[in-house]
């Protein structure tokens, strides 16, 4: 845990994602986790609920990622795919539009045209626009206890005698950013150092501490040149923020090469000698780097409920869901019959005391698993769906309520104890190499080779 | 350049799939059914024969794929085959199957039986009893439904 005073409470961020998500956020998986991360969208989409949610349930620190970079993208990704509204843009995205103003209000909502760097020329406008992102930031979740209908709620529960909060500010603010990629950087990287400039006198005034959020893609990543740009720009003095927020995008730890996973720490200590970073998407191997000491102003690490340690920032479509187990020895998430294989070779089907010592001994997996080779299905359930594409039956498999529930509780423990067990660079190396030994040949080269690269680039970096 | 109605008559995976279910749903003793759902795989047919769940998985050309689809068959079935239309079969083609355990069968237009054996299967070493149950329970389930 950090010291109490930060506004990053801990190490281990949690991302709310939809509103199903809220039941394994509380509960036995309350303490697991230190602090919310709430998308922008979410909060216009479900405010009310939102801050019933914050304010009496989980009573959990959060702040906000204000998704200004959505602005900037094709505009068709801001359109509604609901029947009623088709083509429309998002009733959600509309609220965030009239509550950032301009340029965006106009720009996007009424003319449904991009964002482009040239639409914060305007140092009034980009004042503006800056002091309206970081108040709706501010105010979105305490106006909804202190001013709606649901405050009446709110002093009800008060009057009662029960703890509704008294600060239900966010820990900190986020300033406006904007997506960056090799051959764009240098239109919006001026534009985001601008952003911040601007929002750290907004956010000083509110009496909040102010992030910077830096989102780029992998190719600005491996051009070394451009990371130093980033660094040697964000940390000038005058734009010191309390933390820096980090999304690459579509960084997956487990299929990110060497080079990649290198450029990454260059970045996280560039950046971590002015102010402590977050990664905002990140696995175990971005945990490991705070928890073995080798990137300790890396302070916190963000996933959502077990597909987020990941994501692109131009959204993409979801695709069927796909049953998966996220397998301990290999920090991965694994297609369920890749999993199968990989417990099975872990001796994990011996019984369901050699299942908790090789696979998993989580709190679900003792009170799903009792005979291993029958009742490892839970977490591979479906339901198969035959229907028609071009005149062709075609059959597919969606994962039952239950399979999904299990897996996400099974993820949510592994990350606690990710987060949480003790630890050493040593301990780890070794625990990485013989999981590679022992299951390349059975999950296949490409689901396994991340235990290799991480271990190369931990051990390069101990003997720097 | 082909004349049109030359590639128009060229079968495809899917006349094959469905030429054969038909074929085998007339021989007593084996209930064939067409894609058959296998722990995320779709299987283009399963048949039980003699108490066996046999998988097929039918490919015109990319036997490389075909194999790697049919080694997941081997999750539910005793044994799992490939089957392509009849070709020469090439050192490698024989080495990959023989390391996997996957049979090879060709593809045959005539007689009742709509397969020539060109390798057996070897009976697999992989079978889940919980996914084996799943297919016998599906095929059982969808006997009657044709492709």
């Amino acid at each position: 845990m950090t010291k109490a005073a930060h506004p990053v409470t801990g190490l281990h961020l949690v991302r709310y994602g939809t509103a199903a998500d809220q039941k394994y956020l509380l509960g036995d998986f309350l303490k697991t986790y230190d602090q919310l991360i709430i998308n922008a969208n979410m909060v216009a989409h479900m405010r009310s609920a939102l801050s019933s949610f914050i304010s009496q349930r989980a009573k959990k620190s959060y702040f906000i990622d204000p998704q200004t970079h959505a602005f900037q993208h094709d505009t068709t990704h801001l359109a509604s795919s609901s029947k009623y509204s088709v083509g429309e843009i998002k009733r959600s995205i509309k609220a965030l539009l009239k509550a950032y103003g301009e340029p965006v209000e106009t720009r996007v909502g009424q003319k449904q045209e991009s964002i482009i760097p040239q639409d914060f020329k305007n140092p009034t406008v980009r004042l503006g626009f800056c002091r309206r992102v970081l108040k709706f930031q501010c105010d979105a979740i305490i106006k909804e206890v202190t001013e709606s209908d649901s405050a009446k709620y709110f002093q009800y529960l008060k009057k009662k005698g029960m703890n509704v909060g008294t600060d239900h500010r966010p820990a900190l603010l986020v300033a406006p950013y904007f997506y960056m990629e090799a051959n764009t950087v240098s239109h919006w990287l001026p534009v985001n150092l601008d952003l911040v400039r601007d929002s750290l006198g907004i956010a000083e005034d509110l009496g909040i501490p102010l992030a910077t959020q830096i989102v780029f893609s992998q190719d600005l990543l491996l051009n070394q040149s451009l990371v130093q740009r980033l660094i040697a720009s964000y940390t000038e003095p005058e734009l010191m923020p309390s933390v820096y927020l980090i999304w690459v995008d579509s960084f997956s730890e487990q299929e990110a090469s060497e080079n990649l996973l290198r450029s990454l720490i260059t970045l996280l200590k560039g950046l971590g000698a002015s102010a402590p970073v977050v990664n905002l998407y990140g696995g175990f191997f971005s945990v490991a780097l705070n928890r073995c000491k080798v990137v300790p102003k890396l302070i916190g690490v963000s996933h959502s409920l077990e597909y987020g340690e990941h994501r692109a920032v131009v959204p993409i479509g979801g695709g069927v869901p796909v049953a998966k187990f996220y397998l301990p020895a290999l920090h991965a998430r694994l297609p369920f019959r890749v999993a199968l294989r990989a417990v099975r070779a872990l001796g994990g089907f011996n019984g369901a005391q050699e299942f908790r010592a090789q696979v998993c001994d989580c709190a679900e997996c003792k009170q799903v698993i009792r005979d291993p080779e029958t009742d490892f299905a839970e977490y591979g359930r479906t339901k198969a769906v035959q229907f028609s594409r071009k005149s062709q039956a075609v059959v597919m498999e969606y994962p039952l309520p239950e399979t999904k529930d299990h897996s996400v509780k099974h993820y949510m423990w592994c990350k606690a104890k990710e987060y949480n067990a003790p630890i050493s660079l040593n301990v780890l190396l070794r625990e990485l190499e013989q999981a590679e030994k022992r299951l390349s040949r059975v999950v296949g080269f490409e689901n396994s080779v991340h235990c290799q690269n991480w271990r190369n680039v931990l051990a390069g970096l101990t003997s720097e | 350049m082909k004349p049109k109605k030359a590639r128009a008559c060229r079968p495809t995976e899917f006349d094959l799939v469905s030429d054969v279910h038909g074929r085998l749903k007339k021989i007593p003793g084996i209930s064939p059914c067409f894609e058959v759902p296998l722990m995320g795989r779709s299987v283009d047919l399963a048949y039980i024969h003699k108490r066996s769940v046999v998988t097929v998985e039918f490919k015109l050309r990319d036997w490389k794929r075909a194999i790697l689809q049919a080694k997941d068959h081997l999750l539910g079935a005793d044994y799992a085959y490939i089957c392509l239309p009849a070709r020469a079969i090439s050192e490698e083609l024989r080495r990959v199957l023989r390391e996997v355990g996957v049979g090879l069968l060709f593809y045959s237009k005539t007689g009742d039986w709509p397969f020539e054996t060109a390798i057996e299967a070897c009976r697999s070493r992989e079978t889940w009893s919980v996914a084996r149950s799943g297919v016998i329970k599906y095929i059982k389930a969808n006997l009657g439904v044709t492709p």
